[in-house]
């Protein structure tokens, strides 16, 4: 997987919570998630992801990536802050050339980070070079203490596989996620931090006491090192993917931890049998065919607001309270458009386009009446002008969502 | 051209042996992105963009048949600065802009407010366009102070560059190093 494909894999999840508080959710969540602090659209997530992953193919140069950001918040109708300290330069303003860089950079240096790493603890890479070091990449001006930083990391882990002296350490030690801002045992190790980190040869790590003579795989460490230098090194490519499942499994919906993502996160997070998912995760699994169904939250008051004043009658929307709709994708594929007018230009959706239908569920544009008084025609404006328009039953939930192109044709 | 990539095959040196040839793509990845990192920043002198330090973390190893493997680097420009070639405006576009100043290096024109194709002229844009007449070049300035931002061309012809990687004696004696640091 690509480090482009690694953002697009990422769940769109809205919310209104700041950084401060995203950093509260579990890294395993945060790592399969695309957000920003404080943006709750989906619909400008969705364009924000799709310049971060077209950035990081090599398909487009930052200010074009920019440009794009900018005109998904425009069209999306957003509106800087205008507090002083929320003014034009402040980064609370998603227009921001500096907030929209911090985006850019840190989904695209992670998902960078992410690709060589696994591309660095490959058998083959692993043997040639099973250590890295810390380095500065791109110089700051007011620099962090990385010195005490790798002290209090490698005192954390006892020093597993790694140097008290120098950066380095074996690709596979704990440090790398202790030092980390983000839980990952790749760079970037915090926003704007400007380090990376080299490969460094078996010879050298041998040298360095991180490997026994005859050892090449990282995951062994000498015992004739200088006393306390090393300690034995865990293996932690397995126990790190292990770790981002570990985080995310065992929550009950009932605990602190169920009860703060659901109150945080709302129908965007789906907890059952102790297992936490997002739901653009599901519907991507649905879409590839790793599960069957994916089922939505109960209808939101917003939907029933719209429906009301959209003109449905008070005994269907009074009908939607407490019904949760399902989501097949062999359904849509099949029936998608055939409760539509077929005189309108509808299209299938694309993937990117069926992660909005929770938006749609939750938050829709418009809910207008159809000729069958159990089902209403609910619709979620699109950035390019089109809109998603979905026909839901009452009683039956679901039953056909569509595409409809933007004026002049262009979807 | 969106990607630059150095084939890296061990067919003369070696049995096919995945494990090696990821060890020697490694160490020519490794000589690629020290080489990126090492490069210097723009020649006029602006604050970096990290445009390099940038194209040394796209770079990538992608396995191949038996014992090769691909280095590819996945960052906008790379591939045009290596093999050169002529830039012109996309269709509808009149001319290429070259930033003038520091302050918008790594900008184009349309991320200032006012400035975007097909928007029409207003006494609100920030830039406003000056081309002499008869003149291959024309200019965009900042309305208010009159400073010249950008550089209107019609083309620009890059020459090919191929210190934009490390030679090729270089890169083989990375993938050996890569090899023997596996074997050693």
């Amino acid at each position: 997987m690509t480090a482009a494909d690694k953002i697009l894999k990422k769940a769109l999840v809205g919310s209104g919570i700041d950084s401060r508080q995203w950093s509260a959710v579990q890294a395993g969540l945060r790592d399969r998630a695309f957000f920003s602090a404080t943006v709750e659209d989906v619909r400008v997530l969705g364009a924000f992801r799709d310049a971060a992953a077209r950035l990081a193919a090599g398909e487009t140069d930052p200010s074009s990536a920019r440009i794009a950001m900018r005109d998904a918040l425009a069209a999306a109708g957003y509106r800087p802050p205008d507090a002083e300290d929320q003014g034009p330069g402040g980064i609370r303003n998603l227009m921001n050339e500096r907030r929209l860089d911090l985006i850019l950079k840190t989904n695209v240096q992670q998902a960078r980070g992410w690709a060589q790493f696994m591309e660095g603890t490959t058998p083959g890479a692993l043997l040639a070079y099973p250590a890295q070091r810390l380095v500065r990449v791109r110089q700051r001006r007011m620099p962090r203490d990385w010195t005490a930083r790798w002290k209090e990391a490698g005192d954390a882990v006892g020093w597993q596989g790694a140097c008290r002296d120098e950066f380095v350490a074996l690709k596979l030690s704990p440090i790398w996620i202790e030092l980390s801002r983000f839980g990952t045992p790749y760079p970037p190790f915090d926003f704007n931090s400007g380090m990376g980190v080299e490969d460094v040869g078996k010879r050298k790590a041998r040298e360095l006491g991180l490997l026994e003579d005859g050892g090449g795989d990282g995951k062994t460490s000498s015992p004739s090192a200088p006393q306390g230098s090393v300690a034995q090194a865990a293996p932690v490519v397995p126990s790190f993917n292990a770790n981002l499942q570990a985080t995310v499994e065992g929550i009950r919906g009932d605990s602190d931890e169920g009860q703060f993502l659901t109150r945080t996160f709302g129908d965007q997070i789906d907890i059952r049998n102790g297992v936490v998912k997002w739901k653009g995760e599901l519907i991507q699994d649905v879409l590839a065919g790793r599960a069957k169904r994916a089922e939505f939250g109960e209808c939101s008051r917003a939907f029933m607001e719209k429906a009301a004043a959209g003109g449905i009658s008070p005994e269907t929307v009074q009908a939607f309270s407490g019904r949760k709709i399902s989501f097949s994708h062999q359904f849509f594929v099949e029936h998608g458009g055939k409760h539509l007018d077929p005189n309108e230009p509808y299209d299938h959706l694309v993937p990117e386009e069926f992660e909005l239908l929770p938006a749609l569920w939750r938050s829709p544009d418009r809910v207008l009446p159809i000729r069958d008084p159990n089902r209403v025609q609910a619709e979620l404006d699109t950035l390019d002008g089109g809109k998603l328009v979905a026909v839901i039953d009452c009683r039956n939930g679901l039953k056909s969502i569509q595409k409809r192109k933007a004026p002049g044709g262009i979807t | 051209m969106l990607r630059l990539t150095v084939k890296v095959t061990l067919a003369d040196l070696l049995p096919p042996d995945n494990v090696l040839a990821e060890a020697g793509a490694r160490g020519v990845s490794n000589l690629i992105v020290r080489h990126l990192r090492a490069r210097p920043a723009n020649r006029r002198g602006f604050p970096s963009s990290g445009y390099w330090a940038d194209a040394a973390e796209s770079v990538s190893v992608k396995p191949g048949s038996g014992n090769s493997a691909a280095v590819e680097i996945s960052k906008e420009g790379v591939a045009l600065h290596y093999e050169g070639g002529t830039v012109r405006p996309d269709a509808g576009g009149k001319a290429l802009a070259i930033p003038l100043d520091a302050s918008v290096y790594g900008k184009k024109p349309s991320e200032w407010s006012g400035f975007r194709r097909g928007d029409e002229p207003s006494d609100d844009d920030v830039l406003s366009v000056f081309w002499p007449k008869n003149s291959a070049h024309g200019f965009l300035k900042e309305r208010d102070t009159g400073n010249l931002l950008y550089l209107l061309v019609p083309s620009v012809t890059i020459r090919a560059d191929r210190s934009v990687l490390p030679e090729d004696g270089e890169l083989l004696d990375a993938a050996q190093e890569g090899i023997m640091e596996a074997v050693a």
